[in-house]
């Protein structure tokens, strides 16, 4: 498996399930990597989207620059700090969007 | 089809995943422009681009090292399109609001079936979605009429004003100071209890709109048709007068027609079409958005 960046929150998520539906579709290895790299990124986009949901806006900017500077242990302790179960919004919208992406696969399996 | 060459399973996920990370980003930007605009001003000089690309930069750590996809995410938003976007914004909306105004007439009056074409044209046009005011021959009973404010909806049991709003939003006096209805919407709450809200509910919640289900065409004799089509259906409105957009989703049933108004907003959905003040109504387009993948975001539409 393709190792791609780590993220503050990746311990929390994985998306290897969606890697084994796709062997079973038509599409050929380097393929597979590419829609990878997608559904990732669309996670990623998914869970920025719930955390600064929840922030004030000058908690927002804090989280912001602490994710731009890659300092992982401080977004936890900013996050914590603000948001009750931060990680338990993280793992919903990370269930939701690996739901989406599965159920497309299905449906593509199914044309 | 004949001579028609069908896509391979690859062609059609990479393409619905593409679509959906362009709009997902595109409301992430829109959603939370001025923090993202405040990270991109303090970062290094050589860190620096421009405004509206620094939501494609936030998620920079995530994008692939693999050229062909780069370039895929790149095509998103492309260097030229962005750069007429960008000194370009105030024409797409006067281009609208131009076009809104001699495509409907003075008064707010439901649409002739010709009128409500040309606006199916506009919309999906305009926002690069497909809007219709009919889907599958099930419609409401217009397209244009007068939006007055709701209030907020009961989520899950036991959800209160104390519990509904994010800290921005308290700090907002219109949206806070709507208060919540004291039954539940007419499709019963959101979720069955607040541990399993997901944001999915929040958003619905959040950009809802009643409208008047049970005036739709034949609507007691074709209730088997209509079961299921209203609910959460996502719908367009538009502000004709000063452009604003949002995509939103029909939670509620009403409002009844003595009010002399044909749909209600949520206070958020109020807020953003620019009629949370004063009288609290206005007119406005509303269109169902045919999404079947749901990949549209719900909330403000950025032109």
């Amino acid at each position: 498996m393709k190792s791609r960046p780590k993220h503050f929150y990746s311990q929390l998520v994985s998306l290897e399930d969606l890697e084994t539906d796709l062997g079973l579709t038509t599409v050929s290895g380097s393929e597979k990597e590419e829609l990878m790299d997608l559904a990732h990124i669309n996670l990623h986009a998914a869970i920025i989207d719930t955390i600064l949901f929840h922030l004030t806006d000058s908690d927002k900017k804090k989280f912001l620059e602490l994710m731009a500077l890659g300092e992982d242990e401080k977004i936890w302790e900013h996050l914590n700090s603000k948001v009750e179960k931060i990680e338990e919004k993280i793992t919903d919208t990370a269930k939701q969007i690996k739901s989406q992406l599965k159920e497309d696969i299905k449906k593509v399996k199914r044309n | 089809m004949p001579g028609k060459r069908q896509k391979s399973q690859y062609q059609v996920l990479r393409k619905k995943w593409l679509v959906r990370h362009k709009q997902a980003k595109a409301a992430l930007h829109q959603k939370h422009k001025e923090a993202l605009e405040f990270v991109s001003d303090i970062l290094p000089d050589k860190e620096k681009i421009a405004p509206a690309a620094v939501g494609l930069a936030m998620l920079a750590s995530s994008l692939p090292a693999s050229n062909a996809l780069a370039a895929a995410t790149n095509q998103v938003i492309r260097p030229k399109e962005e750069a007429v976007a960008e000194i370009a914004p105030i024409d797409k909306k006067q281009a609208l609001l131009d076009e809104l105004k001699s495509a409907l007439p003075q008064q707010v009056r439901p649409l002739t079936v010709d009128e409500e074409g040309k606006l199916d044209e506009i919309l999906s046009r305009t926002f690069g979605m497909e809007v219709r005011h009919e889907i599958n021959g099930l419609r409401l009973n217009r397209t244009y009429g007068v939006i007055g404010a709701e209030q907020h909806l009961m989520r899950y049991p036991g959800d209160t004003m104390a519990t509904h709003l994010s800290p921005s939003e308290v700090a907002n006096k219109m949206i806070y100071s709507s208060g919540m209805a004291p039954g539940r919407g007419a499709w019963g709450y959101f979720t069955r209890a607040g541990q399993n809200m997901t944001q999915k509910d929040v958003e619905r919640e959040r950009w809802y709109i009643a409208v008047q289900t049970f005036l739709a065409p034949e609507y007691n004799t074709r209730l088997s048709d209509y079961r299921g089509f209203f609910k959460f259906r996502k719908m367009l409105l538009v502000n004709p007068k000063a452009g604003q957009a949002i995509v939103t989703v029909i939670g509620d049933a009403g409002p009844a027609e003595w009010t002399g108004k044909h749909l209600g907003g949520s206070p958020e959905v109020m807020y953003h079409l620019g009629l949370g003040s004063g009288s609290r109504k206005g007119g406005v387009l509303y269109f169902f958005i045919d999404d079947p993948s749901d990949t549209i975001p719900l909330g403000p539409v950025k032109l």
